[in-house]
């Protein structure tokens, strides 16, 4: 079958392409769809039983079918298959880095590719993935320090009213223009 | 996003139409993995990947050469493509090409300039299959204008006759027709590298991709398919958003729907889903739910990955014009054109065997009227959207 067909609990069908249909797609299509469903989708899907079930059904297509075709993909010995993959990760590595994460190992492999397109594309892969790392990581310590301090305006405020001391004042607000820095880059 | 719920769509309400689709979706399953049964005496088409049709291109190219080495006077069978080499299939309620042929031998003057003419589009599909590219009807006529005499419908017809040599669905030559339909609701597809959400495209939604092997449907929670046969009223329906109060996808065939819209309309109803059709109440209507039902007689050769036999006549029917209240000056009279095809369309076996259906066109002859979709707006902007359209799925008011 080409489709499961789910039944929810408010009475509504919804059909998603089942692992059958999967397999017949090229590389990283399957990867894709799978997230895309699950970021766009699975929220309004009937229950959260009704949730559960197609999340576990996305759980096994993810595992048997999205992982192994990307890896199978980007080993392939066909340097036009593997550009194509390539390109496409590159793409997902500047808008969802996330999906790239179990692609990496196999990634760094291919930056030693005598090929150079294809090395230089796994370069671009890693340096966009930890890029973006970095950035959640910067982001994070910025909700950190405004979980201390506030906003700037407010942070000026704890510091007139004595609430925090110049040490930590200048801690908090040198982290604050090195993380503005590091994301304007 | 997909919509959050089917909002003022009530399943009890409307449990005809959610029986025909689970109908669809028990049919699916129990006929999955069985090729579809042809009768016998009809040439077997099959829609190729780009490989196998390269593959079978130089099968005949070699057969060709074969035949210059062996006897000096190749000769190509090019399958017959007029009405009397068409079968009606009534099981599958299709109509299909049936196996004769016409010889044409390089070495004959009748059929020399057709045989150069093909030799000449098996070169251009070769290399858009080499290169894995599509073009266009039109690209092909302009990459020999002289050569096909001046005339596209030289080459268009070529195209087909090409098609059938081969036993492929045209789009596996990668000739492809421009695109004319739209579709917009809820359904999710992938077009190329791009996944798309049809009911987030604006009113006029996505143009069906004429490179149809590009396109993969991915997930719906739609109930049903609307094709409609006139834009102006698709856009009625999207600026209403219909899709948001009734689950369903919405197409815009502009007619009797081009090659790409009929095949992916047919990849809708291979999930099951209801079709219904909503076009002019007029011969040519009916004509069109004929062709989208069992497809035309000139592509016949394709009926198997264009027909939607399912499909459903929702109206206009020439009973809804006074059913419906449609004032007389909204309506209009049948010409001698209309008449004609009419009558012809009574003879036709599938609107014998279909009571209902030739009722209703011995009534529109007996009326002597006609209406288009648009006389709905003399009751009112929105009559088509919230009373019409949705009284006849309750009702289950349909041929």
């Amino acid at each position: 079958m080409d489709f499961n067909v789910y039944r929810l609990s408010d009475d509504r069908i919804i059909q998603i392409a089942s692992k059958e249909k999967m397999k017949k797609w090229t590389g990283e299509v399957p990867l894709v769809y799978i997230n895309y469903i699950r970021d766009s989708h699975l929220k309004n899907y009937g229950s959260k039983k009704d949730q559960k079930e197609i999340s576990d059904y996305l759980d096994e297509a993810m595992e048997e079918i999205a992982v192994p075709k990307l890896i199978a993909a980007l080993e392939s010995h066909n340097d036009d298959e593997v550009m194509a993959v390539l390109t496409r990760i590159e793409e997902l590595s500047r808008k969802d880095p996330d999906l790239v994460k179990i692609t990496l190992s196999n990634v760094e492999r291919k930056q030693h590719h005598p090929n150079k397109d294809i090395s230089k594309l796994a370069e671009k892969i890693q340096k966009n993935y930890d890029r973006a790392m970095k950035r959640r990581q910067i982001k994070k310590q910025l909700e950190d320090n405004e979980k201390i301090g506030g906003t700037d305006a407010e942070l000026d405020q704890k510091l007139i009213r004595g609430d925090i001391s110049e040490n930590e004042y200048l801690r908090l607000k040198k982290e604050r223009i090195e993380a503005y820095q590091e994301l304007q880059e | 996003m997909a919509t959050k719920s089917n909002q003022s769509y009530d399943i009890k309400k409307y449990h005809k139409v959610r029986k025909l689709y689970e109908d669809g979706l028990r049919r699916i399953q129990e006929t999955h993995g069985q090729a579809l049964q042809l009768p016998k005496g009809v040439a077997k088409i099959d829609d190729l990947t780009t490989d196998e049709a390269k593959e079978r291109l130089h099968q005949i190219v070699d057969g060709l050469i074969t035949q210059i080495m062996l006897t000096g006077r190749p000769i190509l069978k090019v399958p017959n493509r007029s009405s009397s080499n068409i079968i009606w299939d009534e099981k599958n309620d299709m109509l299909l090409m049936g196996q004769k042929t016409t010889s044409k031998s390089l070495l004959s003057l009748s059929s020399a300039t057709d045989m150069t003419r093909i030799a000449k589009v098996m070169e251009i599909v070769n290399d858009l299959l080499e290169q894995n590219l599509h073009a266009t009807k039109r690209d092909l006529y302009y990459m020999d204008v002289k050569g096909f005499g001046g005339e596209q419908k030289n080459s268009d017809a070529l195209i087909e006759d090409l098609a059938t040599i081969l036993r492929s669905t045209r789009n596996s030559t990668h000739i492809i027709a421009s695109a004319m339909g739209n579709c917009v609701g809820r359904l999710r597809i992938r077009d190329g590298n791009d996944i798309l959400d049809l009911s987030r495209m604006g009113s006029q939604g996505w143009q069906v991709n004429p490179a149809l092997d590009n396109v993969e449907i991915l997930e719906t929670d739609a109930e049903f398919v609307l094709v409609i046969e006139k834009n102006a009223a698709m856009v009625r329906l999207a600026e209403a958003r219909f899709w948001e109060r009734f689950p369903c996808i919405l197409m815009a065939g502009r007619g009797q729907g081009d090659m790409a819209s009929r095949m992916f309309l047919r990849r809708l109803s291979k999930m099951g889903l209801p079709v219904f059709l909503l076009v002019d109440a007029d011969p040519y209507g009916s004509y069109i739910a004929s062709v989208y039902m069992r497809g035309s007689k000139r592509l016949s050769y394709e009926s198997p990955f264009m027909a939607t036999p399912d499909l459903h006549l929702l109206g206009v029917l020439a009973k809804d014009l006074d059913e419906y209240n449609i004032p007389k000056e909204a309506r209009l009279r049948l010409t001698a054109q209309d008449k004609k095809r009419a009558k012809e369309l009574l003879k036709e076996d599938f609107i014998k065997a279909n009571k209902k259906w030739g009722d209703d066109l011995k009534l529109m002859l007996k009326s002597e009227e006609k209406a288009e979709i648009q006389a709905f707006t003399s009751r009112g902007f929105k009559f088509l959207v919230d009373e019409y359209i949705p009284h006849k799925l309750e009702t289950g008011d349909w041929i």
